[in-house]
């Protein structure tokens, strides 16, 4: 069992590792001259006009929030598509159905306007 | 010690490192990332304990969504980045002492059930078999069918009350 989990072991490794020294390999070897101007804050080359920190637009968390309902979907659905072979037609019933009443959430929320960029 | 208590324990001290972080940092954004490791650590307790689907459930659910709509919500917030809130208050040693006197007492209670040193049966299942079981078992009527059916509806009440309320009634 556990050397299936050593493959992905490995991948975690490396994907700290490299980060971590490409970071730290810039730290060490590049010459530390800093001023006023070097130590500026910018975003995209440009000076910064207002706070880092801003308040984000609620239009976001709407997308997390419903991109979670359907991330969750997704878990149930999955073990059910990986049996769908070996279950009855009665069973995969009961799948469309879980499937339908989801479908009625999504119609609603997209009738509502949830889902368009204002 | 086998290798696998060595993986165990260095996981296992992973997550309750990053688990008191998230509790203990001022900064919550960072507290929000720490949860992250935190949350990752518990998808490697379950995969040591070979339940791999609820390994690749966790990174995907919690990781993947909960941690990133908890991120979010810290963005959306105005005011609390702020470093000032202090994260205790004047009651926070009688608490420390509540809570380990009521741990003490359930570890307590569950070490006089008998089935608390026995040791785990061995997974009878291989592989894909784990999930094929567990797909079977939500559609089958002897299984979970009617769980699985209101696991629906519990999620269109999710979908339709984080709609409702988070929507921007404003410009409509």
């Amino acid at each position: 069992m556990l050397n299936q989990w050593l493959y992905i072991g490995i991948f975690v490794v490396i994907s700290v590792f490299l980060p971590g020294v490409a970071i730290l390999l810039a730290r060490i070897l590049s010459p530390k001259k800093p001023n006023a101007i070097k130590n500026s804050v910018y975003e995209c080359g440009v000076e910064t006009f207002d706070k880092t920190w801003i308040q984000f637009r609620i239009q976001y968390y709407l997308y997390a929030l419903v991109f979670l309902i359907f991330d969750v979907e997704t878990v149930f659905l999955f073990p059910f598509a990986v049996a769908y072979n070996q279950v009855p037609l009665f069973m995969v019933m009961e799948a469309i159905i879980f499937i339908a009443i989801l479908m009625g959430g999504f119609l609603y929320i997209w009738r509502k306007g949830a889902l368009t960029w204002r | 010690m086998s290798v696998q208590q060595v993986i165990f324990i260095s996981f296992a001290l992973l997550t309750v490192f990053s688990a008191i972080m998230v509790v203990s940092l001022r900064n919550l954004f960072h507290a929000a990332l720490w949860l992250v490791l935190a949350l990752l650590g518990i998808a490697s307790l379950f995969a040591l304990l070979g339940a791999s689907f609820f390994a690749a459930v966790q990174i995907l659910v919690y990781i993947g969504a909960i941690a990133i709509l908890l991120i979010f919500a810290v963005m959306l917030t105005r005011n609390i980045m702020s470093d000032e809130v202090t994260q205790t208050n004047r009651a926070w040693g009688l608490a420390v002492l509540l809570v380990s006197v009521i741990f003490f007492i359930i570890i307590g209670q569950i070490s006089s059930w008998s089935g608390f040193s026995q040791p785990l049966s061995e997974f009878t299942y291989t592989g894909q078999e784990t999930i094929l079981a567990l797909g079977k078992g939500f559609v089958s009527p002897s299984g979970f069918a009617l769980p699985f059916e209101t696991a629906s509806v519990l999620l269109l009440a999710a979908l339709l009350g984080g709609v409702y309320i988070a929507m921007d009634k404003g410009k409509e």
